[in-house]
């Protein structure tokens, strides 16, 4: 089933973006194999008349805003990691300046 | 003035601090301050601080908007006023996001779960009045969504330092 979305995907993006298409359709494989379980579940609910082809369109669009929360979440805590590396250069940087005019480094 | 920290910077300033046993002219140690003092300016927090009353909210609104989530099998109208009181609470969660300096990361995840438009609990409850009752298969798929959703929130929150 992944497969035959990531065809209708390489299609979709040939027709309206065919410059970025290359670029494009790496990304969205792997987002489409990351949620393949996931998509596999809903599909088979979907036979199975427990959600309408609604409900399964709108399952998709939320694991959608899902992936930005989470991209969200990972820029943040990657911030909080430069910060916590610049304040560690700063420190470094000042005790060796402190060092050097105070006459105590070692 | 026995203080370190200000008697050491008001003497180099005046006379030029001793660098590997050479005493330097004042304005050469000025230039040297000024290449340190400048990057340091410019390490301000990128990203705000951990704030407990921001990750209380958070907690918080997860357990309240899976609980009622829930009960979204019912009529929409039994449920209008606890509905439309969590409404109003995640929005001023994500206006106390939008309110912090540094926060952008926050905010933007906050702005994914209210909006009514959206695929995260303020689209669903959107979806559940315009519907008035959803059936237990979607409402139990929505559910592991918005719990994976709050979760990011609580754990970017989580993850940040505490100043």
């Amino acid at each position: 089933m992944v497969d035959l979305m990531i065809d209708a995907f390489r299609q979709q993006l040939e027709a309206w973006l065919p410059s970025l298409s290359d670029r494009l359709v790496p990304v969205g494989k792997n987002l489409l194999k990351r949620n393949a379980a996931q998509l596999q579940t809903w599909a088979s609910l979907a036979a199975a008349g427990q959600l309408t082809k609604d409900e399964v369109a709108w399952l998709v669009r939320s694991r959608m805003d899902l992936t930005r929360l989470t991209a969200l979440e990972s820029a943040g805590l990657a911030q909080v990691e430069i910060d916590q590396f610049r304040n560690m250069l700063t420190k470094a940087t000042i005790g060796v300046l402190i060092g050097r005019l105070t006459g105590q480094d070692g | 003035m026995n203080r370190p920290f200000i008697c050491i910077p008001l003497r180099c300033f005046r006379t030029g601090p001793i660098l590997m046993g050479q005493r330097v002219n004042p304005p050469c140690f000025l230039a040297l301050a000024l290449l340190v003092l400048v990057p340091m300016a410019g390490c301000a927090p990128s990203i705000a601080s951990y704030s407990a009353r921001a990750y209380e909210q958070a907690v918080d609104l997860k357990v309240d908007t899976l609980r009622l989530i829930e009960r979204a099998e019912q009529p929409y109208e039994t449920h209008r006023s606890r509905v439309e009181s969590l409404q109003v609470r995640l929005l001023k969660a994500r206006e106390f996001a939008r309110g912090r300096a540094h926060n952008e990361m926050a905010t933007s995840q906050w702005d994914i779960m209210v909006d009514p438009d959206g695929h995260m609990a303020g689209g669903f409850l959107s979806r559940w009045a315009a519907e008035d009752s959803l059936s237990w298969a979607f409402i139990r798929e929505v559910s592991i969504q918005i719990e994976s959703g709050f979760d990011t929130i609580i754990r970017l929150e989580s993850g940040k330092k505490q100043r």
